[in-house]
């Protein structure tokens, strides 16, 4: 078992076991900040932590998948969080009216650049908060390769026609319910899985624009009614 | 960005081909574009920004781009160019006056670094025409036997009937798939 130590924090090596060779990456590096292990204020671990010949800890390919569990539930804490939302509704509230028309009319390219903005900061900002929680050495490749490699599996296992290969990420959220194999047990939920594809597709942020836009529409009339009203000569 | 560049790499692997529709104006991108959407091609007016649709395909998920070609609008071309597996480069053949032009702006894409990786389709459009070129001819004229840098090919078709616009883009994919998808 490889290991390598930082300070302040507590890195493992996690190595992937033989069994799960449809991942695409060996190893997956995470840090956990536990603050400073002289620090008198550190919780107790309770967890039995296994040591090797050196004294290192070593984790068991178990705790690595809880691992994962952590990496899904730290997107999953940014993705509810008032910065995330925060972001959102910025880009939301200031370009909502850049989006006229449906999903399948023409797109601008001012449209695509504010798509690109907001692409690259909300990566940004996932990006950063988990690393803040993971520590600097957490790999997104190796996690993300190993996600996939997992959704890979599940493909094959449900393994229908060639069509099945396609994005089709409904049909992987539906798959996941009755996903119950044990080795595989970190799985993304439905919600982080379209959050992350969303950052990658401009038709999936030009939809949300709309619907927003749509939502907003709904209630225009009414404002509209009643400014005119307060407009009238007294 | 490494958490964008991992998710596009995942789509490769999902079979997903990203197909940038390039050409002057007027040279039938829109039409075509309709055409493999099997939606009406009698109301197509001038694009001014993008066109883009999902198609599934052989088993592959087609990201098909329609940008529009004006000249005032060619600067945003660059825009659209990241992770491009296919450029298809539409000609109008029977358009003899601006072939010079259509030759310098794709010579001018051919050394995009970030197009560097695409196969180059030529779409020979509009062959129903009565004063249309031949693939032949628009090949000379656009000297498409210089390029090295990209696999290419030059396909005779026409959007209104939709002749050869399958056999095209079979083609692309093909050649795709055998640089990206390695099968096991
Ligand atoms: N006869 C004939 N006319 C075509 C064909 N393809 C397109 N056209 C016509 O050519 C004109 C221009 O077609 P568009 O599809 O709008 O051209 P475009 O390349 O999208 O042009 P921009 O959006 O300005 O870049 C339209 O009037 C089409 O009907 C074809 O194969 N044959
Ligand atoms: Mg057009």
């Amino acid at each position: 078992m490889e290991q390598s130590e930082r300070r302040g924090s507590t890195t493992f090596i996690i190595q992937e076991e033989s069994s799960a060779g449809a991942f695409l990456t060996p190893a997956v590096s995470i840090s956990i900040d536990e603050g400073d292990e002289d620090d008198p204020s550190c919780p107790i671990v309770t967890t039995p932590v296994n040591v090797d010949d050196e004294g290192h800890p070593t984790q068991s390919s178990t705790e690595a998948y809880q691992s994962f569990d952590t990496v899904v539930g730290a997107i999953e804490d940014v993705a509810v969080g008032s910065e995330f939302q925060a972001l959102q509704s910025f880009y939301l509230s200031k370009y909502w009216k850049d989006f006229e028309g449906d999903e399948n009319s023409e797109s601008t390219h001012e449209q695509f650049m504010i798509f690109q903005n907001y692409s690259k900061e909300m990566a940004h900002l996932i990006e950063t908060h988990v690393k803040r929680h993971l520590g600097n050495d957490f790999s997104f490749s190796n996690f993300i390769e190993r996600w996939y490699g997992t959704l890979e599996e599940q493909r094959q296992s449900n393994n229908s026609s060639i069509n099945s290969l396609g994005v089709h990420i409904n049909e992987d959220c539906s798959q996941e319910a009755s996903h119950q194999n044990p080795t595989h047990n970190f799985h993304m939920t439905c919600e982080i899985e379209s959050l992350l594809f969303t950052l990658t597709d401009f038709c999936k942020f030009k939809e949300l624009m709309i619907d927003y836009r749509k939502m907003l529409e709904g209630k225009t009339p009414t404002l509209s009614v009643t400014h005119q009203r307060l407009d009238l000569p007294h | 960005m490494v958490l964008l560049q991992i998710l596009r790499k995942l789509k490769q692997k999902e079979k997903e081909v990203r197909i940038l529709m390039l050409g002057l104006d007027n040279a039938g991108k829109t039409t075509i574009w309709k055409k493999f959407n099997g939606e009406d091609i009698n109301t197509i007016s001038p694009t001014l920004g993008f066109n883009i649709k999902s198609l599934d395909h052989n088993g592959f998920q087609l990201n098909i781009w329609d940008v529009g070609g004006q000249k005032s609008l060619r600067s945003y071309w660059r825009n659209y160019f990241e992770s491009t597996d296919g450029l298809v480069w539409v000609v109008d053949s029977a358009d003899k006056m601006r072939l010079e032009d259509c030759k310098s702006e794709l010579h001018k894409l051919l050394q995009e670094e970030r197009l560097s990786g695409a196969t180059l389709l030529v779409f020979a459009n509009k062959c129903d025409l009565p004063g249309a070129l031949s693939a032949q001819e628009i090949k000379d004229a656009l000297n498409l036997d210089e390029i090295k840098t990209h696999h290419w090919q030059i396909v005779w078709c026409s959007a209104m009937t939709g002749e050869n616009l399958l056999d095209g883009i079979d083609w692309m994919i093909t050649d795709i798939a055998s640089r990206i998808f390695t099968l096991d």
